[in-house]
């Protein structure tokens, strides 16, 4: 009898230590290109795009980014204001004539107010792309920044890569959120 | 019985110490900033700097040396360059490595220090000793000015160089940002007495006799989160995030 315990309570632990090593919870996004902001941009000129067609192609404004996104359950951790958790990364950008992926990690902030369930992500991707680095660098290839919903399932996303001297942006679904909101953000941030 | 007590009296007495002890003169080794070029490898049109770092040594002659790495916004000027608003320090990246010595891999340990999760570091602090203070002010008193934030560090197997990431930040910008009207030489002056900047502080092993010289050099950059206005103003801004070009200082390390 002892012995059949004994055997549940070890196969209970090894569970434990299999299941429970890194929790994750899983989301995943498909969203297409912001093309009036992008063209809002160009006729800008702004210097945001400088490096688009360098590094993405002509037919970048016509993308798609799928990206999947795991969150490290075990590094929740809950400050004032908001609750905040690292989250791995990995997906793919889809031109019509190229496909560049990408993985990385980062942050994601967890914030409610105003009724939404607000997700503010900010990752470091390792990004394929045409124009090839130059130099060793410790800078990352590429930063995806997210907003995403969880109520109303809204999501924009923005991918940079590289640094002023070489910048490239695509926008990536449509902005929802109001300034004011991004100062409410800030606000929830600052909280002490 | 009598004993431990005295003894635990003591640990009492000594704990205050603990922050005075770990006071320590530093030397400034340079200051620098990052602006950045267009793609022919011509300056672009920013009109001033990106991120400014300021760079303090201490190698007393017992083969350890420190390095304090500490970065400055200048969100200004990029904010100018995008036609953006509402900039703020997201990211702060900095690292140190041997570049040049006769003596072959004059670093060795190299240890960056903090690396778990972050609220409040607001307890550490050092002096330096700076050409760009005056003599009666020729230390600075300086801490760690972020609030929330994730800290991760990474050293190569040999542990001859080292990063520190400070991520996902939130920062008073007002206490690590340097206004337009002072150059970048005047970011200690500007910060002395004050609270400022973002930091890193690195500990390594040297292995130079007296007289020997390695260079060391030390590099930083910031990532800045701010948002361009709509077309319309009843249009939602558009974020963004953006990674300066980085700020070096190399620098000699001399055997004692």
């Amino acid at each position: 009898m002892k012995r059949k315990i004994l055997s549940v309570v070890l196969i209970i632990m090894m569970l434990f230590v299999v299941l429970g090593a890194t929790p994750k919870y899983e989301r995943q996004f498909n969203l297409k290109t912001n093309r009036e902001a992008i063209e809002f941009l160009s006729k800008k000129q702004s210097k945001l795009l400088k490096s688009n067609n360098e590094k993405f192609g002509l037919q970048h404004k016509d993308s798609q980014i799928q990206l999947r996104l795991d969150y490290i359950e075990d590094t929740k951790q809950q400050l004032s204001g908001y609750l905040t958790q690292k989250v791995e990364v990995e997906g793919k950008i889809k031109t019509p004539d190229n496909i560049y992926s990408f993985v990385g990690d980062g942050y994601v902030n967890i914030f409610n107010f105003d009724g939404m369930k607000l997700h503010n992500g900010y990752i470091h991707i390792d990004l394929e792309h045409i124009k090839q680095k130059e130099e060793l660098s410790q800078i990352s290839d590429g930063q995806i920044s997210f907003r995403y919903d969880e109520v109303s399932e809204k999501i924009d996303l923005s991918l940079t890569s590289g640094t002023l001297s070489d910048i490239s942006f695509i926008p990536f679904g449509k902005p929802f959120l109001l300034e004011e909101q991004y100062q409410k953000i800030e606000e929830l941030k600052n909280k002490q | 019985m009598k004993k431990l007590i005295i003894l635990l009296f003591l640990i009492f007495i000594m704990m205050p110490m603990k922050g005075i002890m770990a006071e320590e003169l530093y030397y400034h080794k340079g200051t620098s900033y990052a602006d950045s070029v267009n793609l022919n490898g011509n300056k672009s049109d920013l009109n001033g700097s990106t991120v400014i770092m300021s760079v303090s040594t201490i190698y007393p002659g017992n083969f350890q040396g420190k390095e304090r790495v500490r970065l400055f916004a200048r969100c200004q000027y990029v904010e100018d360059y995008f036609d953006a608003y509402g900039c703020k320090a997201l990211t702060g990246s900095m690292g140190i490595h041997p570049t040049y010595s006769t003596v072959n891999n004059f670093v060795s340990q190299m240890s960056p220090r903090e690396t778990s999760f972050t609220n409040p570091i607001d307890s550490i602090f050092w002096w330096i000793k700076s050409p760009y203070v005056s003599a009666t002010f020729n230390t600075l008193y300086a801490v760690s000015a972020y609030s929330k934030g994730w800290v991760d560090h990474s050293t190569p197997t040999n542990y001859t160089s080292g990063r520190i990431n400070l991520n996902n930040l939130s920062v008073d910008l007002s206490k690590i940002q340097l206004p337009t009207n002072y150059t970048y030489d005047k970011v200690d002056s500007y910060f002395h007495d004050k609270e400022g900047g973002l930091l890193g502080t690195f500990t390594y092993n040297y292995g130079l006799q007296p007289g020997q010289v390695g260079y060391i050099t030390a590099r930083g950059y910031l990532e800045y989160e701010m948002r361009i206005p709509g077309e319309t103003s009843a249009s939602f801004p558009i974020p963004i995030w953006v990674t300066t070009d980085e700020a070096k200082v190399n620098h000699t390390v001399t055997g004692k």
